[in-house]
Formats: C-alpha cells, structure tokens, sequence
C-alpha cells in the first residue's frame, strides 16, 4: 500500500493506493491522524487506487470521521471505485461518509 | 477437488498471501469474479480477528484454513488456538452511530450464508463459514 499527503489551504488531500488491510491500514491511519493533529479540514482521502480494503481500512477511515467531527472539521471519501464502493456497503457504512467525485469536489466548503 | 488445509502463522504479513490462495480456490471451484472476491474479504476478515482478538497481535500463534468444495456449497473452517472468541462480546455496528469495531463480523456475515462459531474446543476457537453454490451464477455465466 502506499499514502501520500499534501496540504491544500486549511485542508489535506491523502491518496491511497493497492491493499488496505490490517497490516497496511495503520500507515493510512498515521497519515489521517497526522492531519487531525493539525486540525485541517476538510481531510480528502483520495480511495481511486485502492485494489483491496477490508474493515480494518474502513474501520480507520471511521476513526477518521470521528476524530475531525470533534473539532467541526470534515473527512470527505473521494474517487471511490467499485471495490471499496462494495465494501462501504457490506459494512452498511456507505450513507455515513460524504462522498465525492472528484478532488476539486471534496475540498469545496 | 479435493478438501485443502494451510496452516501459517498469525502475521497479519501473511493475509495477502491468504487471500490469493482463496481466490486461486474459488477459481477453481468455478465460483463468480464477484463471488470469490467477497470469499477472500470474508476469510481475510475471519484471519484478521483471529491475530487482533485470539492472539492480541503475536505473531507467532497458529492459524488453520479447512476448505472443501462439496456439490452444493463451499465450505471454510478457520481454526486458532489463542484465547477463545466470544463474538456476542462485540456489538453490531450501527449505521446511525458509526464505529471502529465489530465491522468484520457483519461484513463476513453479509458475505457468506452461515457464519458459525465453534468454541467448544479445549484450547481456541474455530469458525465455519459456508457459501452455497446451488443455482449460484458461476464464472462462465451457467447456473451450478
């Protein structure tokens, strides 16, 4: 798996690519609680080249969630193929993120 | 076929490995692409308890994966032999309120027809999952 980061304005766009799994997602999760630390929002996590992602990556990006709504901010999922589209929806969580299309999209206020 | 088992240890290093011999299982099983990618979800989901709650992260715990192909279903057997799982312990997650635990067993759960818990074992658990394959669409588009 890999993550990047960058900031953009008061926010931080974070893309992640290939397996999301329980031996992988803490990575994801340093980079998204790195962002929560810094209070940024909104947080976008870029999912287009995700190959695989079980609960323990959705778990994180849940963790995710919460943690920004603390301080008011927002974690927005964006680029979402059909893989982790499917996956939000076994676990019943595909109504709890907002959802974009694209980067642009999910950095708008 | 006939019935496989592996055994390897609890590095959560390893499940990547496990989900591509399950996806090379139910290939040959003549399951759907979107069959088998949900039967590796489940097992990867099964195997990821296993190293979080049975054996807290060690990696050097055991992990047995039975699989046998019989005419009308799939039948997985996933054996530990850390501290014994109770699933009832973790609650369902809720929709309304989001978080972090107990995803994996209502994703396993939406994935496969039975999920049963075996503790009765002396030492660990072992979990049964079971898909059916009866009028089920298979890779080449026919019906089992």
């Amino acid at each position: 798996m890999e993550v990047s980061a960058k900031r953009s304005g008061n926010g931080a766009v974070i893309k992640v690519s290939g397996d999301v799994d329980l031996y992988s997602s803490p990575r994801l999760r340093e980079a998204i609680l790195d962002s929560v630390k810094k209070r940024l929002t909104p947080i976008v996590v870029n999912l287009a080249g995700v190959t695989y992602i079980d609960s323990s990556g959705i778990a994180t990006l849940v963790e995710g969630l919460q943690l920004s709504r603390e301080y008011g901010g927002k974690l927005r999922l964006v680029s979402l193929n059909d893989r982790v589209s499917e996956v939000l929806h076994l676990a019943r969580l595909q109504r709890v993120f907002e959802i974009r299309g694209t980067e642009a999209e999910a950095l708008e206020d | 076929m006939q019935d496989i088992s592996l055994s390897l240890p609890s590095d959560p290093k390893l499940l990547r490995a496990i989900r591509c011999m399950m996806a090379e299982l139910a290939e040959l099983s003549g399951l759907s692409g979107k069959d088998s990618e949900r039967i590796c979800l489940a097992v990867d989901e099964a195997c990821s308890n296993i190293i979080r709650h049975s054996y807290k992260g060690r990696t050097d715990g055991q992990i047995i994966i039975r699989c046998a192909l019989e005419a009308d279903k799939l039948k997985i057997s996933i054996r530990d032999f850390g501290e014994k799982f109770d699933p009832d312990k973790l609650q369902p997650p809720d929709g309304a309120t989001p978080r972090p635990g107990g995803l994996g067993i209502q994703m396993m759960k939406s994935i496969m027809d039975t999920v049963e818990y075996d503790c009765s074992h002396e030492v660990g658990t072992e979990i049964h999952l079971t898909k059916y394959l009866s009028l089920r669409e298979t890779r080449n588009g026919s019906k089992r």
